[in-house]
């Protein structure tokens, strides 16, 4: 069962293994601005935060006065145990779902009001608004390449390899 | 001698035009070697068009189905398949095939009788396909030929495999087509028999990534497979091939960003991925280097023992590190022991000669400093 604490009474545990980029945050603030706090902080009896730092840190920052929060009577190692369990366990988002999902919502919104509520640059949103690659690679206003043979030389002469748009490790 | 590029007076469609006439001319049968990518979509069209003008009916296509396929791929190659002016042979063989984490590596089978039975296949055998019992075989052990000794059987006269090959996919590739200046395009398969008169054909060998979508897409207006258009949104690499050998296993979570399900069978088949999934980002693969680099000849045992995990791997290895340890007598500069524990752990070894470390690579700026620095001899017996 939740209850609604005050945010000044809940801790940021020093175990914590997660980081929110600031762009994920400003995302989250977005949302909480729109539905407020919709799933429970976890937290240990003792207000040490399980789950729930970026929620609880958007609701300080916020300034709200209370958050639901889900206390679990349990030992340090069953809470980061759960800790670990949650984040590693969460989903992730899959680009051409979400691609598939910004046209959907197309028809009913507008393209900027997606942008805002979603935190998107017009770049990104552009790219998953079309959906595939000929539009980003401008295969329209391409022209062919000119074709080669291999020739003897006295020197050899820098070929370029295509990489893939991300850097390999 | 060194090569360069003639350009000529016409695009690159053009010339491929040519080349599939030329080898349609002096060749008894043409297949078009397909593997569900762009490129061989490319050629498929270019060997349609020339069909087309020939009436020569349906165009050939062999389909090696290496089981590790991503679901968009196989989606894409079910419906080539059944358009009627395709006549396509689908080959499910047993061959084996490398699955690499964090540096160790194994040998699976690919379409394992044993991991058929229990239920691990990363995909059901395809219907209709041709398999080792076909040659009076079975699925328990690798095929004894290369393959393309099994997809040639039935084929009459001089056959010719036209492939989706280009040059700046890679620099192999490239000195692939630049080291002939004759029919440059027409290579015989590596370790094929001389006796078997099978040629692979590379006729879009010049064309970029952007030609090739033109082609299919614009001038054809063909479906490419919807694989590329999830890589785009994704910066994903757009390869579609085995995703657990050494180099595509360190893009693993290219094929979670962009089709999560088929790593989940990937990983319901070879569990072990997960943890190249979790931790490559963050694997030091240097400092394991450097760590069996310290303890030289022992070292190399030992980092063979540790990442070598299926027999034959260890076996592949060995005769490597035997073969590198005579190169390094000659030349111990050329030959630095981290080198040959990079390529043991990172590079593909089995059937090819170690070779010197080459220019832009750590190894060689290494040895540059320790020559131009003679006086550091710390140094330099380090590196020996």
């Amino acid at each position: 069962m939740s209850e609604l604490l005050k945010p000044q009474n809940l801790k940021v545990p020093d175990w914590r293994t997660t980081y929110t980029l600031k762009a994920d945050y400003l995302g989250l603030m977005q949302s909480i601005k729109t539905y407020g706090i919709l799933y429970p902080i976890v937290s240990m009896d003792d207000g040490t935060i399980i789950d729930g730092y970026a929620r609880w840190a958007v609701a300080h920052d916020m300034g709200l006065k209370e958050v639901p929060v889900t206390r679990l009577q349990c030992g340090l190692g069953e809470a980061i145990l759960l800790h670990v369990q949650i984040n590693r366990c969460r989903g992730q988002v899959v680009p051409h779902r979400l691609s598939r999902a910004i046209r959907t919502l197309l028809k009913v919104m507008e393209d900027r009001d997606i942008m805002n509520a979603l935190n998107m640059s017009e770049d990104e949103f552009d790219i998953l608004e079309d959906g595939s690659l000929l539009k980003k690679r401008k295969i329209k206003q391409h022209n062919y390449n000119q074709a080669w043979i291999p020739i003897e030389s006295s020197s050899t002469e820098d070929f370029r390899i295509e990489r893939p748009p991300t850097p390999d490790k | 001698m060194p090569r360069k590029r003639l350009f000529l007076d016409t695009s690159v469609v053009a010339a491929a035009r040519e080349r599939i006439k030329h080898v349609y001319d002096i060749f008894d049968t043409v297949c078009v070697q397909f593997s569900g990518g762009k490129d061989s979509s490319a050629v498929l069209l270019l060997a349609k068009e020339l069909h087309e003008e020939r009436n020569l009916g349906p165009v050939k296509v062999i389909f090696r189905d290496e089981e590790m396929v991503s679901p968009a791929v196989v989606r894409y190659l079910e419906w080539i398949k059944d358009l009627d002016w395709v006549d396509m042979e689908w080959y499910a063989l047993p061959y084996g095939q490398e699955v690499w984490v964090l540096g160790r590596r194994e040998y699976v089978l690919l379409w394992s009788k044993q991991r058929q039975e229990e239920g691990r296949l990363v995909r059901e055998m395809p219907e209709g396909a041709i398999t080792a019992q076909h040659f009076g075989l079975d699925n328990s052990k690798v095929m004894p030929q290369p393959v393309d000794y099994y997809t040639m059987q039935g084929k009459n006269g001089r056959v010719a495999f036209l492939t989706g090959i280009r040059a700046n996919e890679s620099m192999i590739r490239y000195r692939s087509v630049v080291q002939k200046l004759h029919e440059n395009y027409i290579n015989r398969p590596y370790r094929l028999s001389k006796a078997i008169p099978l040629r692979l054909i590379k006729p879009i060998y010049d064309w970029t990534t952007d030609d090739v979508f033109k082609y299919v897409s614009e001038d054809n207006d063909f479906p490419y497979c919807e694989y590329y258009d999830y890589a785009a949104i994704s910066g994903a690499n757009t390869r579609v091939g085995i995703p657990l050998h050494s180099v595509a296993a360190r893009r693993l979570n290219d094929v979670v960003t962009t089709e999560p399900e088929f790593y989940d069978d990937l990983y319901a088949a070879f569990p072990q991925i997960d943890a190249q999934r979790r931790l490559w980002g963050d694997f030091d693969i240097e400092s394991l280097i450097s760590s069996y680099s310290r303890d030289r000849w022992d070292g190399v045992r030992r980092c063979i023992d540790d990442n070598m995990l299926s027999p034959g791997k260890h076996k592949d290895a060995m005769k490597f590190a035997a073969e590198f340890r005579k190169k390094r007598k000659h030349d111990p500069y050329g030959y630095p022991l981290d080198h040959l524990m990079r390529t043991l752990l990172l590079n593909e070894f089995r059937h090819t000669a170690p070779s010197p470390v080459g220019p832009k690579t750590k190894a060689h700026r290494m040895r540059m400093a320790a020559i131009a620095d003679a006086d550091d001899l710390d140094k330099i017996d380090d590196l020996l």
